[in-house]
């Protein structure tokens, strides 16, 4: 975790977060976890259209968690789950939420020590 | 998933701290509101503000809880449920410290699983609310715009 959170880290973090809040682009990220594939092969185990799965895997690239090759005309994806973990350590809300809760706690004792 | 473990001493005895976890006014002074009762088995509701993100609610304020443990005046745990996130598990452990001047409590909290955990975790206490400003606000309304345009698309 860095020290120092910029705001385009809270804008990039915020968009893994977009990125897996969709079933849709949980599942091809958990089809990429198989292998790579091609956009024709993600569309064939969907019953959406070509396009909006293009535009599912987007979001899925402009939040960092696929990476796209071109191999002569295919546009082949494959999974980048770093920065799941990242999202994970920079968001530990609950530890946070606890802290700031127990902080309360003990305010709340001294104000009422009986 | 990893468990969330927090260690804090209050310059109180222990059944001072005691009461402040298990009297339903007490309890609302610093955590929720909520209709708490320290025995094993009752199920109760904590209640806060209602998170929203731009375009949805992500979160209604309530969490439903059920008392798993209650050991006057050394464990309380209870399960801690906000819909339609998975269920955790939150147990305090106190411990008497400074020949009973003092108390040290333990929190621990466990069951966070997959993407959902994620999402609670990101979700609970105005996490939102403090990261809705600025660049963050930008990028919801270009995904909400990307999301429409996906939506025509389909």
């Amino acid at each position: 975790m860095p020290a120092v959170t910029t705001s385009a880290d809270i804008a990039l973090r915020h968009d893994v977060f977009h990125a897996i809040a969709d079933p849709t682009r949980r599942r091809i990220l958990e089809l990429l976890k198989e292998s790579e594939m091609s956009v024709t092969a993600i569309v064939s185990r969907f019953s959406v259209t070509q396009p909006a799965i293009s535009q599912h895997l987007k979001v899925l690239r402009d939040a960092g968690l696929v990476a796209m090759r071109k191999v002569s005309r295919q546009r082949l994806y494959s999974l980048h789950a770093e920065p799941l973990a990242d999202v994970d350590d920079w968001i530990g809300y609950f530890e946070d939420y606890w802290t700031e809760k127990m902080g309360e706690l003990g305010r709340y004792l001294d104000a009422n020590p009986d | 998933m990893k468990d969330i473990n927090i260690d804090f001493t209050f310059q109180h005895p222990i059944s001072r701290v005691w009461r402040a976890l298990t009297d339903p006014d007490e309890l609302e002074q610093w955590l929720m509101k909520n209709d708490f009762k320290p025995e094993v088995g009752h199920k109760f509701m904590f209640r806060d503000k209602p998170v929203k993100m731009l375009w949805k609610e992500v979160w209604d304020g309530t969490t439903q809880c059920e008392v798993l443990a209650c050991d006057e005046p050394t464990k309380l745990s209870y399960s801690f449920h906000s819909p339609p996130n998975p269920k955790t598990i939150v147990t305090y452990t106190l411990e008497e410290v400074e020949q009973g001047k003092g108390t040290k409590v333990h929190v621990h909290q466990s069951g966070f699983h997959g993407f959902r955990g994620w999402m609670m975790r990101r979700a609970m206490n105005g996490g939102w609310r403090k990261l809705a400003t600025g660049k963050l606000l930008e990028s919801l309304e270009r995904l909400e715009k990307e999301e429409s345009a996906a939506a025509s698309n389909a």
